[in-house]
């Protein structure tokens, strides 16, 4: 890591004084003028090499120390929390952090360390709220489960108190008994299994948390825009065959007086640029401008995202309003998720999609040929096929970056995928990685028994000047392991003898695997049991035990 | 008590084997026990049959418990009818909501049946409603 050295001046006369040397014995010591020591103490001569060394040597001190490496470091670590978008307001410059650990070195620690416990505490808001979003569903159990133990108590006690009762009252409360302590059991078991990993009800807290809802709770399949895709497909291009850019582009001038150009798309100002766009229109002159880095399939589903988009404007409205958004910002991403929607429908027709998977058994990369569309778009596509009468196998979708930052996810009910922070670093979607461009398929055991395929893979969807880093992204399939006979990844998966599944969770946060070798972070126990209960599970062997 | 008729207990409780071991408790005490089964269906007791405590489950079906208090204390012909709140074990704020609203004295579940039937008769005791804060 490069760091800045700071100001010896302040470290230097420190230490001179701690020796009680003055200037003069000093200098004559290190061999140069008073004065000339006394532009270093000031910080007005620059200081080096040699003379650094005999001054180090003749104060005793370590050469690090006068150097001032750690000094350096805290002034890194300000300005690490001079980044943070807290603080996006103040020109927090290096100088003033210079300053701070020179003059006030104690206060300058004290703040890294705030912010690094500000941080820890952060990440463990982050992992509770995923907790709490359960909340609603933990607290109904809870409340069943309360007033079964009642009922079962205040009949117990009955049944001790009142030695007189009638045979069949008796008989009775003892039978009731009976049936609320299987029920209890049933409860208590569903309880703890759902907060052993699963996520059955979840609210979400941001605008984007809520459209992940808002798509999942409409099993990501819109007939009517399925319709409306049709109805523009139709209206561009009469054949089957595959949409290319020029009939696209043919549509937009024709139908929208639309031009179409490729060039630099500017950041749309009002926007957070969370990611890059891809395109603009400028009506004054009336050109649509693509973003001239995008590969040919990417180029064509903007294409058809434009004119979606310009057609079907009063639907994507219409069916945003219809979901429970609370918030502007929430409606607005969900109109722009609804359009991607359709454009990929555009491109890929409900019925030719869902026919060429089921021929070719899933098979991504075959049906993305076929279509002439990418990796990802097919894939995202394949999670919408839910028709009644074609309803393709369920699966769950997932994007993420190579630092671990998630930008899409589809769930599955039986797989909620982690809202915050990484999935289980042992996914097939951080393996691909390390190959990239190559299908990297895993079969993963949840600590449920729960066993799930997933199908992972780097994709990247612009080109890049040579030299240039290239974004890449990763993504992945999972569906569950019944299903892994309608695939190519687990047809051969079931043949193969020497896959054996991998020990996996959802999330370190939740994942109760106490030898995980990849584990990043402790678990945060549901529920805290006192000691002595553990050691009473610990030593029931009747194999009932709840855990 | 024998010139007297006993006092009416109304037990709101949608849980039916809750009502059935609490209905033995307090008729075995003597007293006259009422049911109701969900939030409409209390609100319609307390207004026909005018018992002098209500033991109100905090969840029920079709109006909380919580609701039916509310409306309770803003009746003037059912608002002076004693009201014991069932709530949860180590839930304070429902507690705090059921004070605020008027309860005049709430029991956990898991309760026992002779903490419940002490608090039952010892607000039956008590003349008028206490003040609540």
């Amino acid at each position: 890591m490069h760091v800045t050295r700071t100001p010896i001046g302040n470290r230097l006369r420190a230490a001179r004084r701690r020796k009680r040397l003055t200037q003069t014995r000093l200098a004559e010591l290190a061999g140069i003028s008073v004065s000339y020591l006394n532009l270093i103490e000031h910080d007005k001569r620059p200081i080096g090499g040699a003379l650094l060394g005999r001054l180090a040597r003749h104060l005793e001190i370590d050469l690090d120390q006068l150097v001032g490496v750690e000094d350096a470091r805290l002034v890194q670590q300000l300005m690490d929390l001079a980044g943070e978008p807290l603080f996006r307001d103040l020109p927090l410059a290096e100088k003033g952090a210079q300053t701070i650990v020179t003059r006030e070195p104690e206060w300058a620690r004290a703040v890294v360390r705030l912010h690094n416990a500000w941080h820890s505490a952060g990440e463990l808001v982050e992992a509770v709220t995923d907790q709490l979003n359960r909340d609603p569903y933990v607290a109904e159990t809870s409340h069943e489960i309360l007033s079964l133990i009642t009922s079962i108590r205040s009949f117990s006690e009955i049944l001790a108190e009142h030695s007189d009762l009638p045979q069949a009252q008796r008989s009775r409360f003892v039978s009731l008994m009976a049936k609320e302590s299987a029920k209890l059991a049933g409860s208590a078991t569903t309880l703890f299994s759902f907060m052993s990993d699963r996520e059955v009800e979840s609210r979400p807290s941001t605008p984007a948390g809520e459209v992940d809802d808002f798509m999942f709770d409409n099993e990501n399949y819109f007939p009517r825009l399925e319709e409306a895709a049709d109805a523009l497909r139709a209206r561009i291009a009469k054949s089957s065959t595959r949409l290319g850019e020029d009939a696209l582009i043919a549509h937009l001038r024709k139908r929208h007086s639309l031009k179409v150009a490729f060039g630099d798309v500017a950041p749309d100002p009002l926007e957070h640029p969370v990611s890059r766009r891809r395109q603009t229109i400028d009506n004054k002159r009336a050109t649509l401008t693509l973003d001239a880095t995008l590969t040919g399939p990417s180029a064509a589903f903007q294409l058809a995202l434009a004119a979606f988009r310009l057609e079907h404007s009063d639907l994507l409205q219409e069916t945003a309003n219809l979901g429970t958004l609370t918030t502007d910002d929430a409606r607005n991403r969900a109109v722009q998720a609804l359009a991607r929607y359709g454009a990929a429908a555009v491109l890929m027709p409900y019925d030719r999609i869902f026919a060429a998977a089921e021929a070719m058994h899933y098979d991504v990369q075959l049906i993305a040929s076929q279509l002439g569309a990418t990796f990802e778009q097919v894939c995202h596509r394949l999670t919408s096929l839910k028709r009644r009468d074609a309803q393709a196998i369920p699966l769950a979708f997932m994007r993420t970056d190579p630092a671990g930052n998630i930008s899409k996810r589809l769930n599955l009910p039986d797989l909620r995928l982690p809202r915050h922070g990484g999935a289980c670093p042992l996914w097939a979607i951080y393996r691909a990685f390390q190959m990239p461009g190559q299908i990297c398929r895993q079969l993963i055991e949840l600590p449920d028994g729960r066993r799930f395929v997933l199908v992972a893979r780097t994709v990247t969807r612009t080109a890049v000047a040579f030299g240039a880093p290239q974004p890449m992204h990763s993504v992945m399939l999972a569906f569950n392991a019944e299903f892994a006979h309608r695939t190519v990844y687990g047809e051969s998966l079931l043949r193969s003898s020497g896959d054996r599944p991998t020990p996996a969770g959802i999330t370190c946060r939740l994942c109760p695997r106490p030898d995980c070798s990849q584990r990043a972070f402790a678990r945060i126990a549901p529920q805290q049991r006192r000691n002595e209960d553990r050691e009473q599970l610990a030593l029931d062997t009747s194999g009932n035990t709840i855990l | 008590m024998a010139d007297k008729l006993p006092p009416t207990i109304l037990i709101a409780e949608d849980e039916p084997h809750i009502v059935e071991s609490l209905t033995f408790l307090f008729e075995q005490k003597g007293y006259s026990v009422l049911t109701a089964s969900d939030g409409a269906d209390t609100l319609r007791v307390l207004r026909s049959r005018r018992p002098d405590l209500v033991i109100l489950d905090v969840m029920m079906h079709h109006h909380t418990g919580f609701d039916v208090l509310r409306i309770l204390r803003s009746e003037p012909a059912i608002a002076a009818t004693k009201v014991l709140m069932l709530t949860a074990k180590g839930q304070n704020a429902e507690r705090r909501l059921a004070q605020d609203l008027g309860a005049d004295a709430f029991v956990a579940k898991p309760f026992s049946n002779r903490e419940l039937v002490a608090t039952a008769e010892a607000l039956l005791q008590t003349k008028t409603r206490p003040a609540t804060s």
